[in-house]
């Protein structure tokens, strides 16, 4: 439940099961066969979510293109029929004739995850493996860390930490968990699909853990790994010295943007960017990916005149080959240009400026990206990794600032109350949004 | 129309104290013509009320409409007409009548108004032509419903002994359940049809907390209320799915956050006022807060709210409708009978009448009707709350009695030729809503 935006249950499940599906039926895959259930329960959902109606010959066709077998089929359809989420009608033969789903919009789908986990009794040897899972791809973790927390997640007992025990080796046998013994003897545990550098991320956990700081760096790291493209000014789950640690330990990747007007901003990503723990890779490697984002984010939030919708103008960008029109656009992006990524070619007058696209798989890859957590798609809270940062109001922090350091109190005021006015009359008169 | 009524009353005796408007001679005309509508695709209710300036509640009647109906077209855009009824016989009135009604559809922002009466003068039939109103006439009406003879006589809305029975004593039993207000639930049972789809929401959400407050709702109330909700909300979806020709998904979303934040889907100035109402707030705290430390007192940190984020949080609701809203737009063919359908279930086999079952409404009791209405259920729960739609859980039980019967299935090719280059039948479901959400997931085959 922790953190149920990024890696859900669901994505943990469904990605389990399709990994699994790769391996002859054997111990670990048995051991695991609930979450696998679960796994399968989703994939039918997410495939049959908005047919609304169909003929039951079609629902099999979708269950066998799933590869689940008819008699899987059958359990999950029943186990969608108790939550609720379909209805089979039948003859009176009790043969199926169609069914009706109304399974619920994707956000909801997804925070569905622990109730099906419940409803398919999931044992604790699975829910430990969750946890573990869930953790080693979030962090590299030392080996007792992350089995105090499996142990947790199984109940808590004697049991449940041999449950957590099992878990791993399970879980190590399917290679979703790779284990480390460093130099001096402690034992690191981490995905090696999501952490690509190899076993050295390993010295990395030790540090962390010798920091007593494994808490703050996974906090960071869900944090970002939600908000991918996070400005580093607003991390808000731990404190910038961390932050800090984290990018030079290889956890956290920091693009910086600097216009020429000498402002610099620090933009966070994780390798969780374009990863999953199941080993898809299309990894950024040259980081060009994460400039444009950053710079897209950068012009939302902190730029003299705000971009209102960095998806949109990126669209065009990439539709039209320029975009924009505005002086900011003269002084923001030097970064990008001298990677390559964009030109920047004169406006419609002296003072204003377009951006001329050079490398159009990068800003489609942005643009994925920046779409991915999309408030058409995405849950309310999700959705709002765009909207909030740009809604949100820099400047007050800097007023604040300065309220605090200088005696311009009334003045500020006077200037406040004025904006305020301003927003009203401008209604009055009519005028729109911006 | 009182005065109308009035005019009537001099050529002919008033009906007896007491006689119900359904049993006088107008309401029987009223019926055929409910009746006639419904029969040819519309939703039509007769005798809904019309509020004035809203000032007084229940009490504060403008008039009534002889019949509202609503037709939906394959597009899902809904058109919405007043039938004006006059049983009398003299022609005097007309010209008055027929000006009224110009006026009335402009008032109620009706797309058509009709005049019926047993016979219409040619000098009646030059001015609703003018003035682009519909006529009906006796001899039209009997020969139309020659043709439709196969539907019954009442059921539902029209004049259903059931279900009339059932609102009656939902206007005693709200009587009695103060939570309940009267303009709430005169919404919902009269406005709602020709109301934008964000006040049926704001009335939905305020029908699932008043409901809440109140308690367990009696039954029929319970039933009838749920049932309107049902329309209600099948009538805004529609109107929704309806726009999606015009703007996309997320412009819709973004219209429905300001309606429902701000009560005005076109106005976002109000969030930027807030925000800088904000800017002031904490600026004047600030500033006390110095105030107090210069003057020597140890700091308290107090965290200011910022009204905008108490404002601005966009209902939890918002995702499940939008997604019955698409799920509308993608089968118009089906979607188009849904008020039909949900009338017909709440309002006469939830209240015990046996008119749904005629062989006349099979076409709107297949399979697929049952799976949107299934999910407008779904959608009513998760804005209503449990209490409004748990009164409505028999409905698809409903369908069974009805012959089951194989479905279409719309969304496969009919060429099988080329299946090789194509992902088989169910992984072609990149052209359902939704598909493209899934999460990035891979084939694990290196790992054999």
């Amino acid at each position: 439940m922790e953190n149920m935006n990024v890696l859900s249950d669901a994505e943990l499940t469904l990605g389990l099961s399709r990994h699994l599906s790769a391996y002859a039926m054997a111990p670990e895959r048995a051991a695991l066969g609930n979450l696998e259930f679960a796994g399968q329960f989703f994939e039918m959902a997410f495939r049959l979510r908005g047919s609304t109606t169909s003929p039951a010959s079609r629902v099999s066709a979708i269950g066998l293109d799933a590869s689940l077998t008819p008699r899987t089929l059958k359990d999950v359809l029943a186990t969608m029929e108790t939550l609720g989420w379909v209805k089979v009608n039948r003859d009176p033969n009790g043969v199926p004739l169609s069914v009706n789903e109304s399974i619920p919009a994707i956000p909801a789908l997804i925070s569905a995850g622990p109730r099906v986990l419940d409803m398919v009794a999931a044992e604790p040897v699975e829910r430990a493996g969750l946890h573990l899972l869930r953790a080693t791809t979030m962090q590299p973790l030392l080996t007792d860390e992350a089995l105090e927390g499996g142990t947790a997640a199984a109940g808590g007992d004697q049991q449940a930490a041999e449950a957590a025990e099992a878990a791993l080796r399970h879980l190590t046998g399917v290679r979703l968990i790779r284990r480390v013994t460093a130099a001096d003897g402690r034992e690191v545990l981490y995905n090696p699909n999501v952490w690509t550098q190899g076993d050295q991320i390993a010295d990395t956990a030790l540090r962390a853990a010798d920091a007593k700081a494994t808490g703050e760096v996974g906090a960071l790291l869900e944090e970002i790994a939600a908000n991918p493209g996070m400005p580093e000014a607003h991390v808000t789950s731990t404190s910038a010295q961390w932050v800090a640690f984290a990018v030079t330990q290889g956890l956290v990747q920091r693009s910086v943007i600097q216009t020429s007007e000498g402002r610099e901003q620090g933009f966070l990503f994780t390798p969780h960017l374009a990863r999953d723990p199941f080993g898809t890779t299309s990894g950024d490697a040259s980081g060009q990916v994460r400039q444009l984002v950053g710079s897209m984010v950068y012009a939302a939030t902190f730029a003299q005149f705000r971009l209102h919708s960095p998806d949109v103008f990126l669209r065009r960008l990439i539709d039209r080959g320029v975009a924009g029109d505005v002086s900011s656009i003269g002084t923001d992006y030097p970064m990008l240009e001298r990677a390559g990524i964009v030109r920047v070619v004169p406006g419609s007058t002296t003072n204003k400026f377009r951006l001329e696209l050079l490398q159009a798989e990068v800003a489609e890859e942005a643009l994925t990206l920046l779409t991915a957590r999309d408030p058409q798609t995405g849950a309310p809270a999700e959705a709002s990794v765009l909207s909030g940062q740009r809604g949100y109001v820099h400047v007050e922090r800097e007023r604040a600032r300065l309220a605090l350091t200088a005696d311009t109190d009334e003045i500020e005021q006077a200037r406040l109350l004025a904006a305020l006015r301003d927003v009203s009359t401008r209604r009055a008169m009519g005028g729109g949004s911006r | 129309m009182s005065e109308q009524s009035a005019r009537n009353r001099k050529r002919r005796p008033a009906p007896a104290r007491g006689t119900a408007p359904e049993d006088t001679i107008g309401g029987e005309l009223e019926r055929r013509v409910a009746r006639l509508e419904f029969a040819e695709g519309a939703l039509a209710r007769v005798r809904v009320p019309v509020a004035g300036d809203g000032s007084d509640g229940a009490r504060n009647v403008l008039t009534d409409m002889d019949i509202l109906s609503i037709e939906v077209d394959a597009r899902l855009r809904l058109s919405r007409s007043s039938l004006e009824c006059k049983s009398g016989k003299g022609q005097s009135g007309e010209p008055m009548t027929l000006i009224w009604l110009a006026g009335f559809r402009q008032l109620m922002g009706l797309e058509r108004v009709v005049y019926v009466r047993p016979s219409v003068s040619t000098r009646a039939r030059a001015l609703a032509r003018r003035l682009d109103i519909g006529v009906l006439d006796e001899a039209t009406l009997a020969s139309r419903e020659s043709a439709i003879a196969w539907l019954p006589e009442r059921f539902a809305h029209v004049d259903g002994v059931e279900c009339t029975a059932a609102e009656r004593r939902t206007d005693t039993q709200l009587k009695g359940l103060p939570f309940l207000r009267p303009e709430l639930t005169a919404f919902l049972r009269y406005e709602a049809l020709l109301a934008d789809s964000h006040e049926i929401l704001g009335g939905l959400v305020g029908l699932g907390e008043a409901a809440d407050r109140q308690g367990s709702l009696p039954s029929p109330a319970s039933h009838i209320l749920g049932g309107h909700a049902l329309v209600a909300l099948l009538a805004a979806g529609l109107t929704d799915a309806g726009r999606l020709d015009h703007v996309s998904s997320s412009g819709l979303r973004q219209r429905l956050h300001r309606a429902l934040t701000t009560g005005d889907p076109d106005d976002s100035s109000l969030l930027e006022v807030l925000e800088r109402a904000d800017a002031v707030l904490r600026h004047v705290t600030d500033r006390t807060h110095r105030a107090y430390v210069d003057a020597g007192a140890d700091p308290i940190q107090i965290g200011v709210p910022s009204l905008r984020d108490a404002i601005a949080a966009a209902p939890e609701y918002l995702d499940d409708y939008l997604d019955f809203v698409q799920r509308l737009r993608v089968n118009p063919l089906v979607a188009r009978d849904l008020l039909q359908t949900a009338e017909l279930l709440c309002f006469d086999a939830l209240v015990g009448g046996s008119g749904w079952r005629a062989p006349a409404f099979a076409r709107l009791l297949t399979a697929e009707h049952q799976g949107l209405l299934l999910v407008a259920i779904r959608c009513l729960r998760s804005i209503a709350g449990e209490q409004i739609a748990s009164a409505l859980d028999p409905i698809a039980s409903f369908f069974a009695i009805v012959a089951p019967t194989t479905v279409p299935d719309r969304r496969s090719s009919p060429h099988p030729a080329d299946t090789r280059d194509r992902p088989a039948p169910g992984a072609r479901n990149d052209a359902q809503p939704g598909a493209a959400e899934q999460p990035t997931l891979i084939q694990a085959s290196e790992d054999r």
